[in-house]
Parts: C-alpha cells; sequence; structure tokens
C-alpha cells in the first residue's frame, strides 16, 4: 500500500498561547479569536503520518477568519499535494472538531485554499453539505478514523 | 503377614484408598519387611481379574508401590519385569494409559534401566500411542518421559532413526496447551541439537512454526507468560542449522503481518537466528535484499502501526545482520558486507535530498546506527553523508538547523568508533571545513541554528583543531557575555563544560582568566552574574574547584545586589551538583563555608550593613547554602565544623534567654543569630555530640514566642522541632515536652505575645513528635485538635494539620538526618479525621471551617487506600461543599479532582450525585478557577468504567456545550478538552 506523499517537508510549529493577566481576571471577557480557532485545529493527526497539520503547514492561523460578533467561522486548508486523496478526510475533520468544540451559534465553514487542489470544488461542496457530513459521521468505519484523528487535537 | 496382603488385595480390588496402602506397601519394601515379589504375589488374583475396573486397581496400586520406592531399589532383572509388566499393560486398555505412562516416567529414570527396556517401552508406545487423544495431564507426562530420555537416554534410542523423531513430532503436533507447550519449547533444543533430523527436518520445522507468532492471552491466573512462549519457541526455531531454509522466510513472511506482536516477533526471530552460534552467513545471502526492503518500511515509515518498539527492534535486526557480515573473514563476505551497504546507502540517499523533508533525520539516525556496527560501514557513510551535505548550496536558514544537526550525528558516529575525521578518504582535505562550518553558525542570527551549530560543536569539541578552538573560545565567551535566550545559554555553557573537561588549561587561560580581571574591576552587576553562572557550571571538574571557591568568596558582601547575585549562583550550584567533591573543598580550611560564616556571624554581632546581613532573602540563601554543604559532610567533619563555630552562638547555647529583659540591639542580634545556628544544625547527624541541648531548645522556643522576625520565628521554631526529633529521647523526654506544652499553654494566654508565633512553635513541635512516633505524639495531636475550637487562634491552627501531611524537602525528612517513621502521615489521618468530622458535624457556624479546613488538608495529603474505610463519612461533607454558595468549594474541588485523578474506586458509584453538582459548578460560578477545577474533575470522571458513565454521557455533553460559549477563553479551552474526552468514552479502541 503506497502513501499519497510518502516523505512530507515538515514545518516548525508555534510556541503555545501566552497566558496575559487579562486571560486571569474574572472580569474582562475574551473574544473568539483566530488564534484560538487555529488551536482548536493545528493538533489534528494527518490520516496518513502520525504528524499534526500544523507541522505539515495543512492549516495556518493567517487563513483563519474569525467574526465573533456576526458568528462566523471560515478556516481554509491546504492539502500538502495537489492530488491528496485525503483532502476530503481532512476537510471533514477539521469541519468536525470545529462543530464540537464551538459554541452553536456560530456558521462554520472549511474549505481548501484557493488553487491548491485538484477537485477543489467538489470538495469544498462536499464539506459544505450538512447532510453528507452528517451522514459520514454515522458511517463506523470513517467515523473510527476521523475519531483518530481528531483525538490528537 | 500373608494375613495382611489379604487385607491389601481387598483394598486394591475395592479401589478406595489405594494410595495410603500402597505407601505402606512401599515403607515395609523399603525397610526389607516384606519383598516386593511377595506383594505382587498378592495382587495376583486382581491382575487377572475379568473385570477391567479391579485389573486398573492392581495396576494403580503396582505403580503407586514403585514409584515410593528409591530409584536405585531394583536390579537390572527386577526391572526388566516391571518394564516387560507395563508394556504389556499399556496394550491391555485404553484406560490403562494414563497410569502405566506414570509408572513409565518413574522407570525410566531408575539406575539400572537398560537400553533395551526403553527401546521395548517406545517400540510398545509407538505403534499404539496417540498422544493427542489423551488427556491434558497425560499429555504431560509423556512429554516428562521423553524430557528424562532427551536428558541421560538419547543415546539408547538413536538407532531408531527417523522413527523415534517422528513419534516425537507427532505427539506434539496440534498440541494446544500453554503448559505442555512451554515444556516442549524448553525441552527440544537440547533434542534437534543432537539428533539427526533427517528427511524429517522440513516436518519438525513446521510443527514448531505452526505456533509461530505465538497467539496468546494472558489472564491473572496463567503462570505463563506470552512473552516466555514466545522466547523459547525461537530458541527451538532457530537452534539448529538445517532450519535457516525455513526460518528466514517465515519470519519475513510474518513481519509483513499487520499485527504489531507478529513484527515483534519476527524481529527478535531474525536477531536470534543472527546472533546464534549455528547461523551461517550463506545462508541469508539470498534473503538480503528482501529482508532490507521490508526493514526498510518499519524503520522509516512514520505509519501509526510502527511503533517506537517495533522500529528498535528492526534496527536491532539490521545491526545484528551487519555485525554478522562485518565478522566475518574472507574476501567474498567484505564484499557482501559492501554491496549490503551500497544498498542501505542507495535507498537512504534520496531521503537526504531534502534537508526539510520528514524523513531526513530518520533516515540519518538510521545510517548512524548502521555505521556503528563496524569501523568499515562507519567510513562509508561518513564519507558519504558528509560530502553530500557539505556539498549543499543555497539552503535557507531552516534547511542549515537540519544540516547541521544531522552532521553533529554524524560525528557523534565517528567519535563512537574512534574514527579519525582526517583519515576519511575523499574527506581528507575537507573535514576542517565541517569544524569551521559548526563555528561559522554558531554566531548565526537565528536561535535555532545557534543551538544546533552549539550542539554540534559540543558533540565535536575533541576534533577541533587548535586555531579552531581559539576561535571556538571567543564564541563561548560572546555567548556568556551576551543576553542571550535561555536555551542558548544552557547550550553555551554544556560548550563550555564539555570544552573544560578536555581543555582544562586553554579554558583556564584563553577564557577565565583573560575575562575575569576585566570582571573583577567591572561594576556590571549583571555581567559577573553571567561569568559567576558560567564558572559555577564547571563544578564538576576538580581543576577548577580552587578557582570557584576563591570567586564566590571575592564577590561576598561587597554589596547588597553583588552577594544576592553570589549567592544566588551559589544556592543553583549546591542544588544541581553532581560532584559533591566541590562541596567537601568547600569545607577546607580558607574555603567558601568558613568564609560565609565567619562573614555573616561577624556581620550580625556587630551589626554591620542591615542590607546584607540581615536582609531575609540574603539570609535565606546562606542558610540553604551552608545546610546543603553541611548535609554532604561526613559525621566528623560535621563534628569539625561545629567544634569550629559552636562558641560563637555561646548566647544561645551556654545561657538561658529571657528575650523580654534584653536591650533591643540584643533582641535583633539574637534573632539573627539563630538562622545561621539552624544552617549548621540542622542536617548534622544524631551521631554528632550537640551539648546542652535542652537548653538550645528552650532559647528556641523563646525566641521564636517573642521574636517580630517572621524568618526568625520560623527558623527558631524549626530549629527547635529538629533538635527535639534528633535528640530528644527517654524518659527525660517526657518531663521537657511537659515542661514545654506547661511553657507554650502559659504563653498562649499572654496579652503581649504574637499568637501566631507561639501556633507555629506548638505545630513545628507537633509535626517533630509524629515523625518520629514519639509517645508524647497523641497528647500533642489532641491538643492541636482542642486548639482548633478557639475562636481566636483556631484558623492559624489549620496550618498544624497542613504542616502535618506536607514534606520538607529541607528539613525534618531523613536526609537531615531525622527519624521518620513509616506510615507516619496515614497513622495521624487514621486519628484524627473522626474526631475532625464529628467536630465539623456539630460545632456551631464559624469554628466549624476550622475543622472543615483541617479535614481537606488531611485527605489531601493522603492516598485513597488510606481514605477508604473513612470515607462514608468524609464523602457527605464534601458534596456538601460543591454548590456555588459555599465559600470552601475551590478547595475541596481540588481536593475532589485529586481523589478522581487517583481513580478512588468508592466515587465510582457516587458519579450520579456529583456529576450534576460539577456541571452546576461548571456553568454558573462566578469565578474562573472554579469553573475550570469542575471541569477538570469533570474530565478526571471519565477514567471510570464506561457502564456507570454512558448513562450520564449524553447530559453531560449537553450541559457541556452550554459552557462552550464561556466569556473566558482559559475556561473554554478546558471545557473543549473535558468534552471531547467525554466525546470519546465509547469509541472503540482500535489497537489490535
Amino acid at each position: 500500500m503506497g502513501l499519497d506523499n510518502e516523505n512530507p517537508t515538515l514545518f516548525e510549529k508555534s510556541e503555545e498561547r501566552i497566558i496575559s493577566e487579562k486571560d486571569l481576571d474574572d472580569n474582562e471577557a475574551e473574544e473568539f479569536d483566530s488564534r484560538e480557532i487555529f488551536d482548536l485545529i493545528r493538533g489534528i493527526t494527518d490520516p496518513e503520518h502520525p504528524l499534526s497539520l500544523e507541522e505539515l503547514r495543512v492549516v495556518d492561523q493567517n487563513l483563519i477568519e474569525v467574526d465573533d460578533n456576526a458568528n462566523i467561522v471560515k478556516v481554509l486548508f491546504t492539502p500538502t499535494i495537489p492530488h491528496c486523496s485525503m483532502a476530503t478526510l481532512i476537510g471533514l475533520s477539521i469541519k468536525v472538531r470545529l462543530l464540537w468544540c464551538l459554541p452553536p451559534r456560530f456558521k462554520i465553514s472549511v474549505t481548501i485554499t484557493p488553487g491548491t487542489h485538484a477537485s477543489e470544488h467538489a470538495i469544498n461542496k462536499q464539506l459544505d453539505d450538512k447532510e453528507r457530513v452528517a451522514a459520514a459521521l454515522e458511517n463506523t468505519h470513517l467515523s473510527t478514523v476521523l475519531n483518530k484523528c481528531i483525538a490528537t487535537a | 503377614m500373608l494375613c495382611d496382603y489379604k487385607n491389601i488385595a481387598n483394598v486394591v480390588a475395592s479401589g478406595i484408598d489405594i494410595d495410603s496402602t500402597s505407601e505402606l506397601v512401599s515403607k515395609a519394601i523399603s525397610a526389607r519387611a516384606t519383598t516386593f515379589l511377595e506383594f505382587v504375589q498378592s495382587l495376583e488374583e486382581i491382575l487377572t481379574s475379568t473385570e477391567k475396573d479391579i485389573r486398573l486397581n492392581g495396576v494403580k496400586a503396582f505403580v503407586t508401590v514403585v514409584k515410593n520406592l528409591p530409584l536405585d531399589f531394583f536390579l537390572t532383572e527386577e526391572l526388566d519385569y516391571i518394564n516387560q509388566f507395563l508394556c504389556d499393560r499399556f496394550i491391555d486398555h485404553h484406560s490403562f494409559i494414563p497410569t502405566v505412562l506414570s509408572g513409565i516416567e518413574y522407570t525410566v529414570q531408575m539406575k539400572n534401566i537398560t537400553k533395551e527396556m526403553i527401546v521395548r517401552y517406545f517400540n510398545t508406545i509407538m505403534p499404539h500411542f496417540h498422544c493427542q487423544s489423551q488427556l491434558q495431564n497425560d499429555r504431560y507426562t509423556f512429554y516428562c518421559i521423553l524430557h528424562q530420555i532427551f536428558l541421560n537416554r538419547l543415546e539408547d534410542v538413536r538407532f531408531m532413526g527417523p522413527d523415534f523423531l517422528y513419534c516425537v513430532i507427532s505427539s506434539m503436533d496440534g498440541e494446544r496447551d500453554p503448559n505442555n507447550l512451554i515444556l516442549l519449547f524448553r525441552i527440544l533444543p537440547q533434542f534437534l541439537r543432537n539428533y539427526p533430523l533427517g528427511h524429517l527436518t522440513e516436518e519438525t520445522f513446521d510443527v514448531i512454526a505452526c505456533y509461530f507468532p505465538i497467539d496468546f492471552h494472558e489472564t491473572e491466573e496463567s503462570k505463563i507468560t506470552r512473552n516466555e512462549l514466545a522466547s523459547n519457541l525461537a530458541r527451538c526455531l532457530t537452534c539448529v542449522e538445517e532450519f535457516s531454509d525455513f526460518c528466514i522466510p517465515l519470519a519475513l513472511q510474518k513481519l509483513e503481518s499487520n499485527l504489531i506482536i507478529a513484527k515483534l516477533d519476527s524481529l527478535y526471530l531474525l536477531v536470534n537466528k543472527l546472533c546464534c552460534e549455528y547461523f551461517n552467513p550463506i545462508k541469508i545471502k539470498s534473503h538480503i535484499e528482501e529482508i532490507w526492503r521490508i526493514l526498510k518500511i518499519i524503520i522509516m515509515s512514520d505509519k501509526e502501526d510502527s511503533t517506537d518498539e517495533v522500529r528498535e527492534a528492526a534496527i536491532g535486526v539490521l545491526t545484528a545482520l551487519l555485525y554478522s557480515l562485518a565478522i566475518v573473514k574472507g574476501d567474498d563476505k567484505q564484499e557482501q558486507l559492501s554491496d549490503f551497504l551500497e544498498i542501505i546507502l542507495k535507498s537512504s540517499t534520496r531521503f537526504l535530498l531534502d534537508t526539510q523533508a520528514n524523513l531526513f533525520i530518520p533516515s540519518i539516525k538510521l545510517l548512524c546506527s548502521v555505521g556503528k556496527t563496524s569501523k568499515y560501514a562507519c567510513l562509508k557513510i561518513a564519507n558519504k553523508v558528509y560530502l553530500m551535505l557539505l556539498d549543499k548550496s543555497d539552503v535557507s536558514q531552516t534547511e542549515i538547523t537540519r544540516i547541521i544537526e544531522g552532521m553533529g550525528l554524524i560525528t557523534n558516529m565517528c567519535l563512537q568508533m574512534s574514527i579519525d575525521l582526517s583519515c576519511i578518504p575523499g574527506l581528507d582535505r575537507r573535514w576542517e571545513e565541517i569544524g569551521c562550518y559548526f563555528l561559522l553558525y554558531a554566531q548565526n542570527e537565528l536561535p535555532e541554528v545557534r543551538i544546533s551549530a552549539l550542539k554540534a560543536l559540543q558533540i565535536s569539541t575533541r576534533l577541533l583543531t587548535k586555531s579552531q578552538r581559539q576561535n571556538y573560545y571567543c564564541i563561548i565567551t560572546t555567548l556568556i557575555k551576551s543576553n542571550t535566550t535561555g536555551s542558548i545559554r544552557n547550550e553555551t555553557l554544556s560548550c563550555f563544560k564539555e570544552a573544560a573537561k578536555y581543555y582544562k588549561e586553554e579554558i583556564n587561560t584563553d577564557i577565565i582568566h583573560f575575562n575575569i580581571n576585566n570582571l573583577n574591576q567591572s561594576n556590571d552587576i549583571l555581567m559577573k552574574f553571567k561569568w559567576l553562572n558560567a564558572i559555577c557550571s564547571l563544578g564538576n571538574e576538580e581543576y577548577f574547584f580552587k578557582l570557584i571557591n576563591d570567586i564566590m568568596c571575592a564577590n561576598l558582601c561587597r554589596n547588597q545586589e553583588e552577594t544576592q547575585m553570589t549567592l544566588n549562583c551559589l544556592r543553583e550550584l549546591v542544588r544541581n551538583i553532581e560532584n559533591t567533591k566541590l562541596l567537601h573543598h568547600f569545607t577546607l580550611n580558607n574555603g567558601l563555608l568558613n568564609c560565609i560564616l565567619t562573614l555573616w556571624i561577624n556581620g550580625i554581632k556587630n551589626c554591620e550593613n542591615f542590607q546584607i546581613f540581615r536582609n531575609e532573602i540574603i539570609l535565606n540563601d546562606v542558610s540553604f547554602v551552608v545546610n546543603s554543604i553541611v548535609k554532604i559532610i561526613s559525621n566528623s567533619e560535621q563534628q569539625r565544623v561545629l567544634n569550629q563555630f559552636i562558641q560563637y552562638f555561646n548566647d544561645i547555647v551556654e545561657t538561658k534567654i529571657c528575650y523580654q529583659s534584653l536591650s533591643d540591639i540584643e533582641k535583633d542580634k539574637y534573632s539573627y543569630m539563630v538562622i545561621l545556628l539552624e544552617s549548621i544544625l540542622n542536617s548534622v547527624n544524631q551521631d554528632v555530640k550537640i551539648n546542652n541541648v535542652t537548653l538550645i531548645i528552650q532559647n528556641c522556643v523563646e525566641l521564636s514566642t517573642f521574636t517580630n522576625i517572621s524568618i526568625c520565628n520560623l527558623s527558631a521554631s524549626r530549629l527547635a522541632a529538629t533538635l527535639i526529633n534528633k535528640y530528644i529521647e527517654g524518659d527525660e523526654s517526657n518531663v521537657i515536652l511537659n515542661n514545654l506544652k506547661l511553657h507554650l499553654e502559659s504563653n498562649l494566654h499572654l496579652a503581649n505575645v504574637n499568637k501566631k508565633n507561639v501556633i507555629n512553635q506548638i505545630s513545628w513541635i507537633t509535626k517533630s513528635l509524629a515523625l518520629k512516633g514519639h509517645s508524647k505524639m497523641l497528647q500533642w495531636i489532641d491538643w492541636s485538635l482542642d486548639l482548633l475550637a478557639d475562636p481566636s487562634y483556631g484558623k492559624m491552627m489549620t496550618m498544624c494539620f497542613k504542616m502535618l501531611t506536607n514534606v520538607d524537602d529541607e528539613y525534618l525528612n531523613t536526609k537531615c538526618f531525622c527519624s521518620v517513621k513509616l506510615l507516619y502521615r496515614q497513622r495521624i489521618f487514621c486519628y484524627v479525621i473522626e474526631p475532625l468530622v464529628s467536630s465539623y458535624n456539630t460545632l456551631p457556624e464559624p469554628i466549624k471551617e476550622n475543622y472543615l479546613i483541617s479535614i481537606l488538608y488531611q485527605i489531601d495529603g493522603n492516598n485513597y487506600v488510606t481514605l477508604s474505610p473513612y470515607f462514608s463519612k468524609i464523602l457527605p461533607v464534601l458534596l456538601q461543599l460543591l454548590s456555588p454558595e459555599q465559600i470552601y468549594v475551590l478547595q475541596s474541588l481540588k481536593t475532589f479532582r485529586n481523589l478522581l485523578e487517583s481513580k478512588t474506586p468508592v466515587l465510582e458509584d457516587h458519579l450520579q450525585s456529583f456529576i450534576p453538582k460539577l456541571l452546576n459548578l461548571s456553568q454558573n460560578s462566578k469565578y474562573m478557577d472554579i469553573r475550570i477545577v469542575a471541569l477538570q474533575c469533570l474530565y478526571n470522571c471519565c477514567d471510570y468504567s464506561l457502564i456507570k458513565l454512558l448513562p450520564l454521557k449524553k447530559q453531560v455533553i449537553c450541559e457541556l456545550g452550554k459552557c462552550l460559549d464561556d466569556k473566558k477563553r482559559l475556561v473554554r479551552k478546558e471545557v473543549v478538552k473535558t468534552k471531547s474526552k467525554w466525546l470519546s468514552i465509547d469509541v472503540i479502541k482500535d489497537d489490535n
């Protein structure tokens, strides 16, 4: 069984978020920001390698857009190679992780960074389809793989 | 006698009590009171009966009597009859087989048994016996017979040739019982090595190989482990050379399985094979490429199923393979090794091309393990990899980090194999380049590049040329002086240490002396700190002891800042030191210990610079350093130090102090001196003699009670407690302790006394007695319990109950030679918990709290085993507290979290009662700390059994969903963690 990308390029991991005085003050409130969303998904494991999406630079903090007041979260992800067959699975795991870990008021959109995958359009459509995401979670085999990817996040 | 035999015959015929009767007969025969012949004759009717059950009883009696006689009892002629008889009975009826087998098992061990008899046994057994149709016990007996034959009688059966071998393998073919298998696997190698296998080799191998890899699930009762079975099986499979043809393909076939166990077993089998004495390297030749293909996949791939264990085992096989190729002499074999190395290098090269790729470092590590197997391999690999890495041009900064790391690994390999870089062909002109490369990048701006270059330099210290070293020292000097990050500093100091190991003189002249002169004149505190810190890192090298000692002494007491900084360095030095020789050096006549104590004793006595000699932080450091040095030295050295310095403390150790009548100056002087006295006395051995201990204790109590200086109160009360623990024994101790108690009691009622000081002193003494298990311990604990009820100082008293469970690293422990009884904490807990809980339940509101806090401290300090008998009493108290209105909710939540973390089993039955309370707290508490700890409690709940958790899962997940929108980010982080854990509780674990 061959891997899509046997020897992927690795990138540096970013430091843990620094906790400020403000974070510890009971009276202050913090809005959701792109870093918080990034922290939720950066630890997800790639389905092919025991490496995190951050190390493979599939997700990047600069490609995350958050508007706390308008209840919008937009995440772009970049597959390591344009023909990656795992792209849908990676997108799905990001989407599921966010669905589980963000308050229900947010509208979450997970799409491929434009121009980085051969079947970008089809995958985006698939990820945007509530029914298909729900159906994927019902599938035992798929949910086992998903759980494995998300477990490390 | 005859009458007796009649009786025996009847007993045997009836089948009851055969064992005990036979035992009596055996005794009589051994004592020559009767003969075996007479016994057999008495059984005539039974043994010839037409009823098979009666005959069976006869045979049982016969065999039991034989088994109770000594191994050398029968003569050859007698044995011959017995042998003949047993052979006949073996084919009499199938139900006789178990009994006869046990008879055979015993008789084959007999001294006078002959070859003919053994052969007769097997000639009878082979055509009539189907081992696998017997019960497990009987099969075991048969294998025991085989064991005996393998051990002592193999020569007798050898002429039977393949027939005997066939008998052995057909008897074990299809065996499933682990007890039998482990026996077989243990005894077979001995047999297989000494018996010609002939045309049955493959059959023999197949019969054993079908168990590979062992599929055995251990239970708690099974005495056999899977590993035991596997390792013995591997021995069987590799014990003869003839098996090689089958063994290697078998291992390779199973290696491609997905099961980790199969992979591991196959790898161990290969290693076993390669390391065993019957290994013939020619055999491996045809498989070598195949082995490498599979090993490469395992070692290089980072798929989840190849765990580290598998990877390490695979590297083990590879190195074993290379070793075995390398140690074989002859040109042909050398060629084999070089061919194999070529294959390895060729397939690794493509991973070395892209330094940023995932497999770059793993493939270098693999090559390093290959290189460590022989000098030849090392040379070849070093040459190839160095040149490849040196020739890379136009590389980015991140790539450089990895190139340097790779070169460091290869350099390390060369050093371990004692290969001189300059003699590597192709590298002879360029090897200096490598050192320069490292030196160049050690000055790079990027911290990551610098760190990896420094690491590489550290490895290659010994390889640097003289001029490179000069350059290296400059770099170290600059880095020590500069303001860098912690990790670069640590790396620099490691380089400094490593260089000092090999080039002491150079380091001393080029780095230290060159810079220290400037340092002594400078006022730059930060720069001084950096240098002192660097010099302290050389504490393991004896060469620098005097230097460290002198520099430290010179920098004490100039001014407050410098003193503080020097003591800080010293504190770190004595805390982290590996080589205690330096501490011994400090106790010499002109040593640091002498210097510190003299300076501070004089400083305090002469009321010199208060900022230095009466500064709490500085005194704390002084006390720590002195204490650490005294702790390390021997009894006689301790006694010497004590004798030398005790005279300066005459005011405290010789005369009774009455604090109130002292002048203000004296009050302060005494208070500070006691800190120094404590630092000397705290860690002395109990064998070291101290005069006037009782007086010192009384004075300490006096000082601790009346002093206004908190550090002095702490030192004095701690010193009193330490001395009581070490020196107060026997009858007089009761008097002393009673007097102390009366004195403290009266002090508590004095108007001009700080109550906190007295309570503190009581707590320390109680702790000291509890540690020692002193007979007065319970009296003092009772007193502490009573004091909790006092409205004015009850709250302070709760500290005592915290102290009783705490372990201090520096004071009142066995390292300071105090007596500490085993399980003292548990003993106290059992004693105090019931009174505490009942007082909590009965007493009115404000006082109640003191008991509650004490309960929480006590629970925190003990583990579940101690708590469990009292759980029914404690749990209601804890549950009451878990509501947002309670004041002590945070503290009790933390206690609760600790209990959950240690998987306290009792709590499992109460999940339903407290999970809703925790959910409520995590949503509705006003304080983020409470919300966070409540969520952590919920997180820890997931460790309980699934069956208890599942009914609650839906509710928990739904309620946690509401917490996801918490206003605090830290709380949200905790919610996500907890929710994910709850979501995954029923996920099926996919681990083979």
